[in-house]
């Protein structure tokens, strides 16, 4: 981490050294100038001081007289800056006398000539004495010490030193509070603003000064406000671009070559991902989170791979091998399928990042799953009613019920006390298994062959480690076999109530056996015109349910009307009411003419239905109710009801007249022409009707049986066509004979 | 044309049913059989060999050595993925010498949509050796 001295803090404190290395250097120059002078000027004294001496001692040393010459040099030492003297005559290299103020200093060594010798310590002074006429008498030597003035020097420099450093803080502190004041503040005022700007705050640096950091400031504004509006319009852009993404139906997000996600993203892709797209975040692992190592993220990694590493023009045969669909788990439970899709995002011609767009398609892929689930559906009830038709329906149920029994043997035969589990027993319970799914099978019941399938597997697992010598017991494998058996079961009851749904006589099919026709005509014949409970009971073993006419009929509806452009449901009332077998015989036909005519001229378009303020699916009921005269069928719908005058003018076409025609009395026959050969109100033939022979061809169908049909119709709501047994209709019985012996 | 050819081995005819119409209706050339005599005819062509392990009477180690070393040939030898829902098994499918694994035994839109990003993944492959 760096030191966070300050800039002027520092320029200041090496001014300051600057300045005192130089103010102490000149010091001490100043101070040895001094004491040179003083130094220079103590010589000056002490030459004149000798020189006197020496004149005042030259008398007692010609004359010898050792006592003056003692009492010259102590009023010479009376001088306390004199540290030694000593005093020699001509002849002798021994001082006559000598001083010293510390005696182990003393001189001893005469002097041959004249000199003054300065030195660090002392200023040492020898001279010649002379007679007046110049003969020499001897010589002397004065030191005189200069403590004092090296005493005084060391003080001065004591002071200057400690000047020179008061000067050098002082100086400093200055600097420091100038330095503060004219560049580090507003460098930090600089920094602080550069700060706010990187955070997106942002406001004009005071300018002071026009120096060069007052340009600086200028020069910062200037930078900053061109940053600020670029961002601005960057923001604006991002906006845009945000707004578009969020009005998009896609999750989009864009990532690197890494799978990174950048900041770019949809609204949507928050709620698809259900906010798992922070930046951090790989795309592989918002696709398939918790699926490392799984075929489809290993794939999916590969793709990004490729797709930044191939050139840019191999982009479509890369996108060919994205992944087009994912499956993701909801945090809540459950599912989410998107559709995927991924575009380039290049940069100078190279691939830089990637956009996916995710489209919600779990609605439509459940949708197209409920279609085909229901396609299925109607393709297993209608292999059920092939085998119904075929006489198979007793057959069915009576596997089913082998089914249960075979699956409750198998919960007994492992719902003991426990113990070793034998090969035997395993063996046993895969036959049964076994025989449940072959039979499974040959019914089309796909369900209840894959749970038996399950069950097998399961047991040839078990059955394979019993061969290896393994040891197994029943307590330990019951649980599995019973939740293996369960599901069987409850596979063997649905197909039961699929087998009820599909039955066009409903429930009443698990009852239902096959028996020849010859023996239902044996019967008849010994019954007789008994109209007691056998001869009823006889009737009904040679009847057929009224649901068994309209097989195939409903199938067929939904693709009349599509060729209609009309979207109708056929509501079935009475199925299980019994049919004689004459009506049974022409029934199918009548009920699909008048289902046809109901559809091609009663039901509206949807669009038609939709301004009359109808439900736009129109609704067509077939009912059938038993009474004591025979079965009473009713075929209805709530479509426009007949068209009077439409039907009066065809007429009219069709049996032209001369003379006028009675209005009033046409009127109230007008239902009664729509049975006549011939009519029809159709402008031309359609594939369902207009060809004028179906209503025709439909009484005279019922009539040939004793049978009567007439119509009643409301003007807007609908029309309803009854069949009843006509008055001379014979008796029941006997034309359940006579149908059976034809 | 088809997307590919694969070939899948399994026990139970009901599983190789429902995988059989699933995978065809996703446009692929389905090899389905529960017999392993013979399977190594089927192999020339194939992209991908889907195997149960768990097989009566079968070792599914031994039923995918046999078929690597009939495809051993080819000129671009099959995948060979296991096909489990056992995590256990899963994890030891590499060592068992499998290439890969569809773990969603059971869910035939899952296996579809698996073997999809297997043929994916073999083409990138292709692509990025090209």
């Amino acid at each position: 981490m760096a030191h966070s001295i300050s800039i002027g803090t520092k320029l200041a404190l090496s001014i300051s050294g600057v300045l005192a290395i130089v103010a102490i250097a000149a010091g001490l120059e100043l101070v040895e100038n001094s004491r040179e002078q003083l130094v220079e000027g103590k010589r000056t004294a002490t030459t004149m001081v000798v020189d006197l001496f020496a004149a005042s001692v030259a008398p007692a040393l010609d004359f010898g007289d050792v006592d003056s010459m003692q009492t010259e040099v102590e009023k010479l030492a009376a001088n306390p800056d004199v540290d030694q003297a000593s005093l020699w005559d001509a002849s002798d290299s021994t001082p006559v006398v000598k001083y010293s103020r510390r005696a182990e200093r003393a001189i001893v060594v005469r002097p041959m000539e004249a000199s003054t010798v300065v030195g660090p310590e002392a200023i040492r002074l020898a001279r010649t004495l002379t007679a007046p006429d110049g003969t020499p008498l001897g010589s002397l030597v004065v030191v005189f010490s200069l403590a004092p003035e090296n005493a005084r020097f060391a003080e001065s420099r004591v002071r200057i030193l400690g000047l020179t450093g008061l000067f050098a803080v002082l100086t400093g502190l200055i600097m420091v509070a100038l330095s503060r004041r004219i560049v580090v503040t507003p460098i930090m005022d600089l920094a602080r603003a550069a700060r706010k700007l990187e955070q997106g705050e942002w406001r004009d640096v005071a300018v002071k000064s026009g120096d060069e950091l007052g340009r600086l400031g200028t020069a910062f504004n200037a930078m900053a406000s061109a940053i600020v509006e670029r961002e601005q319009r960057l923001a604006e852009l991002n906006g845009r671009l945000q707004e578009l993404l969020d009005h998009m139906r896609q999750a989009i997000v864009v990532f690197d070559a890494s799978g990174t996600l950048d900041a770019v993203r949809s609204r949507q892709a928050e709620v698809l991902f259900e906010g798992a797209t922070s930046e951090s975040v790989r795309v592989q692992d918002l696709l398939y989170p918790n699926e490392e190592g799984s075929v489809d993220a290993v794939a999916f990694e590969e793709w990004i791979s490729v797709a930044f590493s191939m050139p840019p023009d191999a982009w479509e045969e890369v996108a060919e091998l994205a992944p087009r669909e994912v499956v993701v788990g909801l945090q809540g439970g459950g599912e989410r399928t998107l559709a995927l899709d991924f575009r380039p995002i290049r940069e100078n011609g190279s691939l830089m990042r990637v956009m996916m767009l995710a489209t919600d398609e779990t609605e439509k892929r459940r949708l197209e799953r409920a279609v085909k689930a229901q396609d299925e559906e109607h393709g297993r009830q209608m292999a059920a009613m092939r085998r119904l038709v075929a006489g198979g329906g007793q057959l069915l149920v009576t596997v089913l019920d082998r089914a249960r029994e075979r699956l409750l043997h198998c919960e007994g035969l492992v719902g003991g006390d426990g113990g070793k589990l034998e090969l035997g027993l395993v063996e046993q319970l895969f036959q049964h298994a076994h025989s449940v799914k072959g039979e499974a099978r040959a019914f089309d019941l796909v369900v209840l062959e894959a749970e038996a399938a399950e069950l097998e597997d399961y047991l040839a697992i078990l059955r394979g480690r019993l061969r290896e010598h393994q040891d197994l017991r029943i307590e330990d494998v019951r649980e599995a076999i019973a939740a293996r058996t369960g599901a069987t079961r409850q596979a063997v009851d649905a197909a039961a109530e699929m087998l009820v749904r599909a039955s066009p006589i409903g429930a009443a099919i698990l009852e239902q056996v096959t028996v020849q026709r010859r023996d239902v005509v044996s019967l008849l014949e010994l019954a007789g015109d008994r109209d007691d409970d056998l001869g009823r009971a006889i009737s009904r073993v040679a009847s057929r349910p009224f649901g068994e006419s309209l097989l195939g009929l409903l199938d067929s509806v939904p693709r009349w009307a599509e060729r209609e452009d009309k979207r109708v449901r056929v509501e079935v009332e009475g199925r299980d009411v019994l049919i004689p077998p004459d009506l049974a015989r022409v029934l199918p036909d009548v009920l699909t003419h008048l289902v046809r005519n109901a559809l091609a001229h009663g039901i509206e378009t949807g669009l038609e239905r939709k301004e009359l303020g109808k439900h736009e699916v129109g609704v067509i009921v077939a009912e059938c109710r038993a009474s004591q005269r025979g079965p009473i069928i009713v075929v209805a719908d709530d479509g426009g009801g007949v068209d009077t005058d439409q039907v009066l003018a065809a007429r009219r076409v069709l049996s032209p007249r001369e003379g006028e025609w009675d209005e009033r009395s046409e009127r109230g026959r007008v239902l009664d022409y729509l049975f006549e050969d011939g009519l029809t109100t159709a402008e031309s033939a359609r594939p369902l009707a207009g060809r004028g022979v179906g209503l025709g061809a439909v009484r005279a169908d019922l009539a040939s049986i004793g049978y009567a049909v007439r119509m009643e119709s409301s003007q807007g709501r609908g029309t309803r066509v009854v069949i009843e047994p006509s008055e001379s209709r014979t008796s029941y019985m006997k034309a359940i004979l006579k149908e059976s012996k034809s | 044309v088809t997307k590919g050819r694969i070939v899948i081995i399994d026990d139970s005819d009901a599983v190789l049913n429902a995988a059989r119409t699933r995978l065809s209706a996703a446009g692929y050339e389905v090899v389905a059989t529960s017999q392993t005599v013979g399977v190594g005819r089927h192999l020339r062509g194939a992209e991908i060999v889907i195997i149960d392990y768990h097989m009566p009477g079968l070792d599914g180690g031994e039923v995918l050595a046999s078929l690597k070393a009939a495809s051993q040939s080819a000129k671009v030898p099959p995948v060979f993925y296991l096909y489990t829902s056992d995590s256990e098994l899963e994890k030891k499918s590499r060592a068992l010498g499998f290439d890969g694994v569809f773990n969603r035994k059971g869910d035939f839109e899952a296996l579809a949509q698996q073997v999809d990003a297997a043929c994916r993944l073999l083409k990138l492959r292709a692509l990025k050796g090209s």
